[in-house]
């Protein structure tokens, strides 16, 4: 049997998707995991970068 | 005396909202590219990589804390690690399948869970039909319909095509028509 929808149709049932989708996934604070300190530094650079370009 | 003057200084206002978005999100990114790498190191490779896009992309995101930002944050590490794990698949021959296996086994765990009448009707026919499309189709989806993106800043943001971004929702259109007429 055909079957038709429009695009609100399709976008009320994509946002409902992705809010199950998102609730699935835990916490921040539910994972336990301690990056490493090369990651820490690279991030703190990007940090720093990201300062700046707020200021220009 | 300095030390504490620049503790004082760093509230949470004084905080950019990139140094936020790392705190609030930085360990979810870890944890959705660890899924598809199984590899710690490459995970954090990837939650960098998505960083500097989210740099590149702070005028999309207006409150750090709402559902949008985590939808918008998850699908950009969810892709960069996609791409990582293709360019790996190359080398070490690992299919597709198992890429798709890797990604949803949480989500349709927590689907299995919460398989309460309720939960999977609030869905509607169509939402079914949705959670059932691979991951590229779905993602571009919720880039569209959610984050109301034009096709343009899609294509950058996942690295691939205007006319890819085109195909994808077409055929994305084209199999949750083709499920639900099987369905009926």
């Amino acid at each position: 049997m055909p079957y038709s929808f429009d695009d609100d149709k399709l976008k009320e049932a994509v946002k409902k998707v992705d809010e199950y989708y998102i609730n699935s996934l835990p916490g921040n604070e539910d994972i336990e995991y301690q990056f490493s300190n090369k990651f820490q530094k690279r991030m703190k650079k990007l940090i720093k970068q990201s300062k700046k370009k707020k200021l220009l | 005396m300095l030390v504490f003057y620049l503790s004082v200084i760093d509230t949470e206002e004084d905080k950019t909202k990139f140094e936020l978005i790392y705190e609030q999100y930085g360990k979810l990114m870890f944890y959705i590219a660890n899924q598809i790498l199984k590899d710690k190191f490459l995970a954090e490779d990837a939650v960098h990589d998505s960083f500097i896009k989210i740099i590149k992309n702070l005028d999309k995101i207006q409150d750090v804390n709402c559902h949008k930002t985590k939808s918008f944050i998850a699908i950009i590490v969810k892709n960069h690690a996609i791409n990582m794990f293709n360019n790996r698949k190359r080398k070490y021959c690992i299919s597709f399948d198992e890429v798709q296996n890797m990604l949803f086994k949480d989500f349709e765990d927590f689907v299995l869970e919460n398989n309460t009448d309720d939960n999977v009707n609030s869905l509607g026919d169509i939402g079914k039909a949705i959670m059932q499309l691979p991951t590229i189709y779905k993602d571009v989806m919720i880039l569209k319909f959610v984050h109301e993106l034009a096709n343009p800043e899609i294509a950058t943001l996942l690295n691939i095509n205007e006319a890819t971004v085109r195909k994808r929702i077409e055929r994305a259109k084209q199999k949750i028509k083709a499920l639900l007429e099987k369905e009926n």
